[in-house]
């Protein structure tokens, strides 16, 4: 792990760095006069060498000090903090739509394959993947916002509001986001249990007496979901890149939206910080599953 | 206390055919195969890899996925035809009445739930059992089978058993609900030489005990020598000769039985320094024609053989042959 | 060659999926380096008289708020974005292999080097990183090229990193080594042969997902500049006119939908017909 957090914390600085724009006219705007900008780059800690700008940097960091914005000088990670739960928000309902539309289907699919339910099930399982988000949500506001009007076309409110208004503001995101995340899922857990299926100990139980059903939901599944459990692990890391676009589209005020205004603003410590901080949520998010996976595999956790 | 084997047929297997389709043609896997079995005997079936006694032996229990397979024929248990009754009747017989183990218990049994869990749970579906009694009825039968200290093993899980306990585990899974045939579908082969004579053992010790038939599928002369009672050789989907097994030892008639056992290495015998073989390989099992199968390879072979599907003929009460030519005389110096 | 040949017969043999794909591709490909030349219009000819129009018989796909062809901008938009695609997907391809080689096959700190180094890319959400290469390189065709051939290297490096580490421990591998075989000849040899199948795999899953990002990139304002025609950024002016002219941002869309789809029918075609497994029909005992 800790080789892999040094690798992110030195792509993040010196991709920062790399970005052209010097912080310090962004801040005094572009007219001002070149000793103004010398004074502010002294102070601001610009003037010195890059290693020693880096370990200042995360010196800082690894204290939870990201810094301050250059747009509003308010402190990076109290703004990241605030919309996190918004992100948060909607990527869970995103993953949550996924399952209950992925699981299914690929449970479905997997166990009867080659039949008509498979084959509409992965072409719309491909279909899902080949659509960029943005499309969809492009679509899915132009029909079910505009044409027919049953839910909100953009915004966020907060469930502490009102919990209905927010589900009703959050279901076009969320089915955005998830829609790929779900056709993923559907063709992974149907691969997953087509294999399954075909192993020895399924035909062992069959050989006991018990009905298919039984062979699903007890000696196939939990085979099967082992390896998708990894995978939902894998797609938090696309579960943020998707949020971007997202946000970008519905308005919502979470940390992709956070991140364009930034580039744009070219607000680089908010970016800097930002990135940094998704890049470990990520690695920590990834090593968590890590441990749930041995949970769930006892050849994993009594160890062979 | 030992059980005579009485000479009362509890399955009778009439004509089964089992085909699947492919795309080149049908592929006869098991090609007209008659037998029965007695209750409480051993009998083994004998034959090389592919020639159709594994698919014989799903076909009894309809574990083939129907279409590519084709199952014709009759197979009688109890009084019912088992190539016709329902679903769910299937399913009362597999576990409850007749039994299988397969050969690599590795991959054989589940490697996510604990070994006494899937011997519960046959109990609890055709037994009726609780949990908690099917539990106990688990660790005794882990007991029966031969594994020290049943109860932690019960909680463990596959891959922590070594294979010969693992194919213990097995067995105590299909002998849990008592039934009256055992398939075991080449029990020994994915183990260690000394384990397979364990195995064996044990086999034989149920049958004794329990008094469940054993249908002993091997490619392995030896070990039908030592545990069977009466002996089926298969080749290419048809038996081609069947007897006791000491008959089929001392009095080998048909051509390819006289192969196989020559190909025996023995001790105290004259060996010239080779093992004989059997020229050839076996047919493909799609499209055969209309002829002895093995007549490619047989070196006794007639115009008959070319032409004709010979049919079984009892030479001696109890000891059929399926061959046109059959050894009477002859054999290989054994 | 003959292998080649049964491959090929295999994958025709997928089933409608797969052949479909193909044809996708194959007509996006033509479209791509033929549909400019027979296109009326240039993809920034501007005419102000007729914006927003609807489809009609002289702009197949109407126009667009600077009266701009629409089918044009699709037709020039595809030549960008596959271009960006092949580019950078080849470029990750190349870099990738090349360090999964490395890893794989000398082990030792190298190898924990880059697979670190590998793991911490894959940290970043692809997206992510992607803007921020694209935006410290400047803006442009070879920025985006770049950009997304680093973000898609771990992909290929992960992947043919874990089949060196299986192959280099395969007997044949090892006895090669034991008759004291150079190194290099023991890759090329033994080693490319079995990388080769899943990187032609990524390979068309990767042109598909390459094209996403660059249209992602592009909507999001960090991809190609204007007034240069990307699906991508055609689709972010489309939204705001979606009421008055929704083929801005159907068109677009609906070509972005296909390709990708295209791309990934022949990469899950390709996977399967080089998939040795095939359904056992009834179990016999193998020895």
């Amino acid at each position: 792990m800790i080789p892999v957090i040094f690798f992110v914390t030195i792509m993040v600085f010196t991709l920062m760095h790399l970005i052209p724009g010097d912080p310090a006219y962004v801040m005094l705007g572009e007219e001002a006069s070149p000793e103004a900008v010398e004074a502010l780059r002294k102070e601001l800690g610009l003037d010195r060498s890059l290693p020693i700008q880096y370990f200042a940097w995360m010196r800082k960091a690894v204290k939870g000090d990201l810094g301050r914005s250059i747009k509003n000088n308010v402190k990076i990670l109290d703004t990241i903090l605030a919309r996190l739960p918004i992100t948060a928000y909607l990527a869970v309902s995103a993953v949550v739509f996924s399952i209950l539309i992925g699981l299914p289907a690929g449970i479905i699919a997997g166990v009867r394959p080659k039949t008509a339910i498979d084959v509409v099930a992965t072409v719309l399982a491909m279909a899902g993947i080949a659509m960029p988000s943005f499309w969809l949500g492009i679509l899915l506001i132009f029909f079910f916002a505009f044409k027919l009007e049953w839910l909100p076309i953009l915004g966020y409110v907060s469930p502490a509001e009102d919990l209905w208004d927010s589900l009703r503001h959050m279901v076009l995101p969320a089915i955005t986001l998830g829609a790929s995340m779900a056709a993923t899922n559907t063709r992974f857990i149907r691969s997953s249990m087509l294999d399954v299926m075909n192993k020895e100990y399924i035909t062992t139980a069959r050989s006991k007496g018990l009905k298919e059903i039984g062979i699903i939901r007890g000696h196939a599944l939990k085979n099967a979901l082992i390896p998708v459990v990894t995978m939902l692990g894998l797609q938090i890391a696309m579960l943020f890149g998707g949020a971007l676009v997202v946000e970008t589209i519905f308005a919502i005020p979470g940390l992709g939206r956070l991140i364009v205004d930034a580039i744009f603003a070219r607000d680089f410590p908010m970016v800097q910080g930002i990135v940094l901080f998704m890049a470990v949520f990520v690695l920590t998010a990834n090593f968590i599953v890590d441990i749930l996976y041995s949970f769930l595999d006892p050849r994993i956790r009594l160890g062979r | 206390m030992t059980v005579e084997p009485q000479a009362t047929p509890i399955l009778t297997v009439d004509n089964l055919k089992t085909y699947f389709s492919l795309r080149e043609g049908w592929l006869k896997a098991v090609d007209g195969v008659s037998f029965t079995i007695d209750q409480g005997e051993i009998v083994g079936m004998v034959g090389e890899s592919g020639c159709g006694k594994s698919v014989c032996a799903h076909s009894i229990l309809r574990l083939l996925k129907t279409p590519p397979a084709n199952l014709s024929g009759r197979i009688e248990f109890k009084g019912a035809d088992l190539l016709s009754v329902s679903n769910s009747e299937i399913r009362k017989i597999r576990g409850g009445h007749i039994s299988m183990i397969f050969q690599d218990p590795m991959i054989s049994l589940n490697p996510v739930l604990t070994i006494g869990r899937q011997i519960s749970e046959t109990m609890i579906l055709h037994q009726d059992l609780s949990r908690a009694e099917a539990r106990s009825r688990s660790v005794e039968l882990l007991e029966m089978v031969g594994i020290p200290g049943a109860e932690k093993r019960a909680r463990q899980y596959i891959f922590q058993l070594s294979g010969g306990m693992r194919q213990r585990v097995m067995i105590a899974m299909a002998l849990s609900c008592q039934p009256e045939i055992l398939i075991a579908d080449e029990p020994t082969t994915a183990l260690d030489v000394t384990i397979q004579a364990q195995i064996l053992e044990l086999i034989k010790e149920m049958n004794r005990k329990l008094g469940t038939a054993v249908l002993l599928i091997t490619h392995d002369l030896g070990v039908v020598a030592g545990y069977t009672q009466r002996v089926m050789v298969v080749y290419a989907g048809k038996i081609v000769e069947t007897a006791s097994t000491k008959t089929i030892f001392s009095r080998p008639w048909h051509p390819y039985t006289i192969g196989l056992m020559g190909a025996i290495p023995r001790m105290g015998k004259a060996q010239d320094g080779y093992l004989a073989n059997i020229e050839g390989s076996p047919p493909s099992l799609i499209g055969l024609e209309k002829a002895c199968a093995f007549h490619s390879r047989c070196q006794y072979a007639m115009e008959e053989c070319l032409n004709q599907v010979p049919e079984f003929v009892e030479t001696e009460p109890g000891h059929f042959v399926r061959c046109f030519n059959p050894r009477f005389d002859r054999r290989q110096d054994l | 060659m003959n292998e080649t040949l049964g491959i090929i017969r295999r994958y025709l043999e997928q089933g409608i999926l797969a052949k479909a794909g193909l044809g996708i591709v194959f007509l996006i490909i033509l479209f791509a380096i033929f549909g400019p030349m027979f296109v009326r219009f240039g993809p920034t000819e501007q005419d102000l008289s007729i914006v927003l129009n609807a489809p009609d018989s002289r702009h197949l796909l109407g126009t667009d708020e600077l009266g701009r062809d629409i089918l044009a901008r699709v037709a020039y938009g595809a030549r960008n974005s596959l271009f960006i695609g092949i580019i950078s997907v080849g470029m990750a391809m190349v870099m990738g292999v090349t360090i999964g080689l490395l890893a794989g096959y000398w082990r030792g700190v190298l190898d924990r080097l880059i697979a670190s180094l590998m793991d911490a890319m894959l940290a970043f959400p692809p997206l992510v990183l992607a803007i921020a290469i694209s935006a410290a390189l400047g803006p442009g065709y070879l920025s985006i090229m770049i950009a997304i051939g680093i973000v898609f290297t771990p992909f290929f490096g992960r992947l043919v990193r874990g089949v060196v580490l299986s192959v280099r421990e395969m007997e044949y591998v090892l006895g090669a080594r034991a008759i004291g075989t150079r190194d290099v000849k023991i890759i090329l040899r033994h080693i490319l042969p079995n990388i080769a199948a899943p990187i032609i795999i990524q390979v068309s899953l990767g042109l598909a997902y390459a094209i996403l990002v660059e249209a992602g990139l592009s909507f999001l304002g960090v991809g190609l500049t204007p007034p240069a025609p990307s699906w991508g950024s055609m689709l972010r002016d489309g939204y705001g006119y979606m009421q008055m002219a929704p083929s801005m941002a159907i068109s677009p869309g609906v070509a972005i939908f296909v390709t990708v789809l295209g791309f990934n029918f022949v990469g899950d075609g390709i996977r399967d017909a080089l998939d040795p497994t095939q359904q056992r029909v009834f179990k016999e005992t193998e020895q």
